[in-house]
């Protein structure tokens, strides 16, 4: 690429100057043009998915029942379902440390999840996984293990790490991958800390155990200095 | 030298997040974001197209960008403006990509003297001054924005570092780096 290297004696541009290109107005007019764009593809997305999941439906003889419980997705390739259905899995949890302070101190908590309890496929017989000794345990090992990176912190970094792995017939997580990456620091600790849990009682249809995946979000924050 | 300020008024940092998020459900609030960063990036751009009408053009193309993506904004500690120039920063390169323009940097003489005093302390300094323009049209795109961002826009290490996608330490290395290459051209030429 070419450059042109101009020294000049100051600045050419006026603040009138360049206030006279403002245009807010203009700006919102854009942006709803642009969006309503989206909605039509999002229209006829909907629309083709509608008819894809139709004439799956309609070729699907030997389907479960729906129900509103299961939140987790069951893997394919078990010897009891055919067909995986969708993750919707989402406890989030939260790394909070002090921004100055001399210790990390971390704390985790659950933070509600609004699309719990609504929207989410029940498979009859199907009881999802969980941990062993319950989410209380699970949330007091995320505090006690859960870190703030170094490099995080130091960058100030904060965010969301969206992981997710598969609890296997045995309860072990595998298959650990991030979803969402927040930076490599946190997300090499957030898969240090889902590698690490304890086994969970492994999800099960009719009795047998399954594999499902699990998605969980953890989120890093600074907490402003408690001086301030 | 640097305007560190502009990283730790924590107060409008809140408060910019606040108008982030309720700008996502009502694009009206944004109004004040636009207002507050517009010469701000209009200058950033200008900078780079000298031209005022393609500059104007750019900078709304980069507030309906941040708009329009608003939802995928992740407060990572640097202010919002970081978030905004690293949008203009790649509308700038996409236009240069497309359009196969000449690539301007405008520089202010005084801020040319924060480069030069980086440089040399000794009797050069006139010589620096003299043939710096030659200079800095060796270096590379990604070297050239790093000199842009530190010394003749006086952002801070975090700042550039958020801009340009880099851990603040990258940004420190990679920076005097730059100034090291600069110093063997000047020896050399």
């Amino acid at each position: 690429m070419k450059q042109r290297i101009q020294i000049m004696k100051q600045s050419t541009l006026t603040d009138d100057e360049i206030e006279a290109y403002q245009d807010f107005d203009s700006l919102i007019k854009q942006a709803h043009s642009t969006s309503n764009k989206w909605v039509y593809y999002a229209g006829g997305a909907i629309a083709i998915t509608a008819v894809v999941v139709s004439i799956w439906w309609k070729g699907q003889q030997e389907i479960p029942t729906l129900s509103d419980k299961a939140n987790q997705e069951i893997l394919p390739n078990t010897p009891v379902v055919n067909k995986p259905e969708k993750i919707v899995l989402a406890d989030s949890l939260l790394a909070v440390v002090p921004e100055k302070g001399a210790l990390p101190e971390k704390k985790t908590e659950k933070v509600d999840d609004k699309a719990s309890g609504e929207n989410k496929l029940k498979l009859v017989g199907y009881k999802q996984a969980e941990p062993a000794g319950g989410y209380e345990r699970l949330y007091n090992y995320f505090n006690q293990e859960l870190h703030y990176p170094e490099s995080a912190l130091r960058d100030s970094i904060q965010g969301v790490v969206v992981i997710d792995f598969v609890i296997n017939i045995f309860g072990k997580p595998e298959q650990i991958r991030i979803q969402q990456s927040l930076d490599k620091a946190c997300d090499t600790e957030a898969i240090r800390v889902i590698g690490n849990m304890e086994p969970w009682l492994p999800a099960s249809l009719n009795g047998k155990p399954v594999s499902a995946r699990v998605s969980v979000p953890l989120t890093f924050q600074l907490l402003k200095p408690i001086q301030e | 030298m640097v305007d560190t300020e502009r990283l730790n008024n924590k107060p409008d940092i809140e408060q910019e997040v606040v108008l982030i998020r309720k700008a996502v459900d009502n694009p009206a609030e944004f109004s004040p974001l636009y207002d507050k960063y517009f010469k701000e990036i209009f200058r950033y751009i200008f900078k780079r197209m000298g031209e005022k009408e393609l500059t104007a053009d750019l900078t709304q193309q980069v507030f309906l960008n941040a708009l329009t993506n608003l939802g995928k904004y992740q407060f990572r500690g640097a202010p919002f403006a970081a978030w905004l120039y690293r949008i203009a920063s790649n509308q700038c390169m996409d236009y240069f990509r497309k359009n196969k323009r000449i690539r301007h940097v405008l520089i202010d003489e005084s801020a040319l003297i924060n480069l030069v005093d980086e440089l040399t302390s000794d009797q050069t300094i006139e010589e620096w001054h003299q043939r710096l323009p030659q200079i800095l049209e060796l270096l590379t795109e990604p070297e050239l924005q790093l000199i842009e961002l530190r010394f003749f826009e006086a952002r801070p290490f975090k700042e550039v570092a958020e801009i340009l996608d880099l851990t603040e330490n990258n940004a420190k290395v990679r920076t005097y780096r730059v100034l090291d290459k600069m110093k063997k051209l000047f020896v050399q030429q």
